[in-house]
């Protein structure tokens, strides 16, 4: 790596772990920013559960704002088709209580969003910003009866030496403990008991892992997985892609997917 | 408000570096959702037609060696033959960036090989024999590009008529099939808006995820490009049948939106780069024109000619197009000329051509690094396409830019080595795969 190459990447580690303490506030935020609109009113989600709020909402999607990061119309659920793109990849793993299961175990029954994670990275545009979005969704999740009992989000940790069981709950321990938890949709944090047991999984997906030379970052390229109640992976997200609205309108394709399914 | 105004300032700071750990690139061409090199690339890949009289003859995966100070600097350190001529075109990394899809326009073979467990050595780990079977009818896979999890790859032609009615073909990053996306056309519009005509056809497709949407061009059928040049020239019928559209997409969906009339067969699409920088550029090969496709202040697309490029009545084929990392200059390649020329682009609505050279007696290709400190060229087009004799020049030409001229670092003659028809070019680094 060349000395400026070096400088660079010191300086943005530096200046991110400087500001990552209040990313989460910079993340609601940004949606002030879309041009032209100046200082919007509440969002839905914002309004939600204030006097006068619906006490239903059809499309979730529409629960979050347009923004800079994302500046686009989220498209209506049902009005597309999310191909098959291969068969999700089961394997096993361990629960934040310490329990044995497998990814086929945690899918069964569900429309599942899948992510990987470790719970010490400190990239704010990493795992904190998916699992910023995951928290996003898991709360709106109770707006939609259909939508809380018919979907789980599964987050796996591809760092079995750091994040044991206990690591994990702590992790999750606010969706955990959430007091409406069992009004919204169920999320698991697993991690593997071992690097043997966790390599099948990640080569499954995809997901790389190496080890920067501080020896305590994990290089990797961020991902989500949404797998079909038959376990199919149909659709992969990454960087650029991780709108709650796009996932929400996934979701809800699948289900009006379904739906249509029984019908014919 | 003070901690709003300082959570906004935070979130500038943070997106500002996360452009620079995440997204910048060694090149400026390939799709936002891949791993960069920063610095220095390390290797130039070059998928290189097979040529009659020429070695092996094969279409090859050539690896030339561009690390500054580096005993076998601009050399071929490795070469991969796959056996036979299919016409090998274009090639695309995978979205982590560890494999290189190159495809054949003529045998529509993709040929995925693994760049990360060496990338001074690529290895050939599978080759899709089905692509036309898959597509229900799609033919000459031309553009991969990474999508999350999948490639995205444009075909140029169908089984039917070999004319250039086709589609956008997705495939997972295993090389199974996915799905199939018919261009639009004037009877099956499939929801777009058309401003003039929709012809179906295909050839670059580039992505903007932060406006979900997505570009592409067209170009001409198997029946022409597998043509004889002269030939084809001299056919007015074949002449008819060249592309005239840019198709925007919605990039979630795969619906197309809108079908602009850019006439002239448009090709290669590179979008900017900016945060707000919502425009695109492409060239039309046939009226030799930048053209450039933006949203305006309403949030509607448009698309307008901005400028020409050489002498247009001379037909001087532009070809291959490389937008610079701060979207203020673009190299604009001329085929017939073998000129490459530099636009000043930073007023995308009036661009202006700055310096010119010429490289050779044809070029096609052109990749610059991120910093645009290095620029390198190729020449072939199409083999039934490239000039004859004397004229068919094939190499790969490094040079470095310093603002004001081009400096030629060094030359490989492809012909001379062995090797074949120099195209599609793609960097690769070590330190992509390690800490």
């Amino acid at each position: 790596m060349t000395n400026y190459a070096r400088s660079t990447s010191l300086t943005a580690m530096v200046a991110i772990a400087a500001i990552a303490v209040i990313f989460v506030l910079a993340y609601r935020s940004w949606g002030d920013l879309v041009p032209g609109q100046g200082e919007r009113a509440a969002t839905p989600l914002e309004a939600a559960g204030q006097p006068g709020a619906p006490e239903r909402v059809d499309r979730l999607s529409a629960l979050f704002p347009r923004t800079q990061t994302h500046d686009f119309v989220a498209p209506i659920p049902g009005s597309y088709k999310l191909p098959v793109i291969k068969l999700a990849g089961d394997g096993k793993l361990t629960d934040h209580t310490g329990r044995a299961t497998t990814l086929h175990e945690e899918y069964e029954g569900n429309i599942s969003l899948l992510s990987f994670i470790y719970t010490s990275c400190r990239d704010a545009a990493g795992c904190p910003l998916a699992t910023g979005l995951l928290f996003d969704i898991f709360h709106v999740s109770n707006r939609s009866r259909q939508l809380a009992a018919n979907t789980k989000l599964v987050t796996v940790s591809f760092d079995p030496v750091r994040d044991d069981p206990q690591v994990m709950a702590t992790y999750g321990q606010s969706a955990l403990e959430d007091e409406d938890r069992e009004t919204k949709m169920a999320w698991r944090f697993l991690t593997a008991s071992s690097r043997a047991d966790l390599e099948p999984i990640l080569s499954s997906y995809g997901q790389t892992i190496s080890i920067a030379t501080d020896a305590d970052t994990l290089k990797h390229v961020l991902r989500m997985y949404l797998i079909d109640r038959q376990g199919r992976i149909r659709n992969v997200y990454g960087l650029g892609f991780l709108d709650p609205r796009l996932l929400l309108a996934d979701i809800e394709t699948l289900l009006i997917e379904e739906a249509q399914n029984k019908g014919s | 408000m003070i901690i709003r105004m300082l959570s906004l300032l935070s979130a500038m700071m943070l997106a500002l570096l996360v452009q620079t750990v995440h997204l910048t690139a060694d090149e400026t061409c390939q799709s936002p959702y891949m791993p960069k090199i920063t610095g220095q690339e390390q290797f130039v890949y070059v998928w290189t037609l097979g040529m009659e009289g020429v070695g092996d003859e094969s279409d090859k995966l050539v690896t030339v060696d561009v690390r500054p100070g580096s005993k076998t600097y601009g050399k071929v350190i490795n070469s991969h033959s796959v056996g036979g001529r299919h016409e090998a075109h274009h090639a695309g990394f995978t979205a982590d960036r560890r494999y290189l899809w190159a495809g054949g326009l003529d045998t529509n073979n993709i040929y995925i090989y693994d760049v990360h467990s060496d990338p001074s050595k690529p290895k050939l780990e599978k080759t899709i024999t089905t692509f036309v079977a898959d597509t229900g009818g799609a033919v000459g896979p031309h553009t991969f590009y990474a999508l999350p999890g999948r490639m995205m790859i444009t075909a140029l032609s169908n089984d039917k008529d070999n004319g250039g009615r086709t589609a956008l073909v997705e495939y997972s990053n295993d090389g199974k099939f996915v799905a199939t996306h018919w261009m639009p056309t004037d009877k099956d519009p499939r929801g777009a808006k058309i401003d003039k005509v929709a012809d179906g056809y295909g050839y670059d497709v580039r992505a903007l995820p932060r406006k979900n949407v997505m570009l592409s061009s067209s170009f001409t059928g198997w029946s022409n490009y597998m043509m004889d040049f002269g030939q084809m020239l001299k056919d007015a019928e074949a002449m008819k049948r060249f592309g005239q559209t840019v198709t925007l997409w919605d990039l979630h969906t795969r619906q197309p939106k809108q079908v602009f009339h850019v006439p002239g067969a448009p090709l290669e699409i590179r979008w900017a780069w900016g945060d707000n920088a919502n425009y695109a550029f492409t060239s039309t090969a046939l009226t030799s024109k930048l053209w450039l496709i933006e949203e305006d202040d309403k949030g509607q697309w448009k698309a307008s000619a901005v400028a020409d490029i050489g002498d247009p009545s001379k037909i001087p084929l532009p070809v291959d197009i490389s937008i610079s990392a701060d979207d203020k200059t673009m190299w604009i390649n001329t085929f017939m000329e073998g000129k490459t020329r530099l636009f000043d682009i930073s007023d995308p609505h009036a661009p202006k051509q700055i310096y010119e050279k010429k490289i050779g007696n044809q070029i096609n290709m052109v990749s610059q690094s991120w910093d645009g400190g290095r620029v390198y060229f190729t020449t072939s087009l199409l083999a039934n396409w490239d000039k004859k004799g004397d004229d068919n020049d094939q190499f790969l030409k490094a040079y470095t830019w310093d603002g004001k001229d081009l400096k030629e670092q060094f030359a490989i003659d492809f012909v001379k080595q062995g090797l074949g028809r120099a195209h599609l070019m793609r960097f690769g680094s070590s330190e992509l795969y390690t800490g």
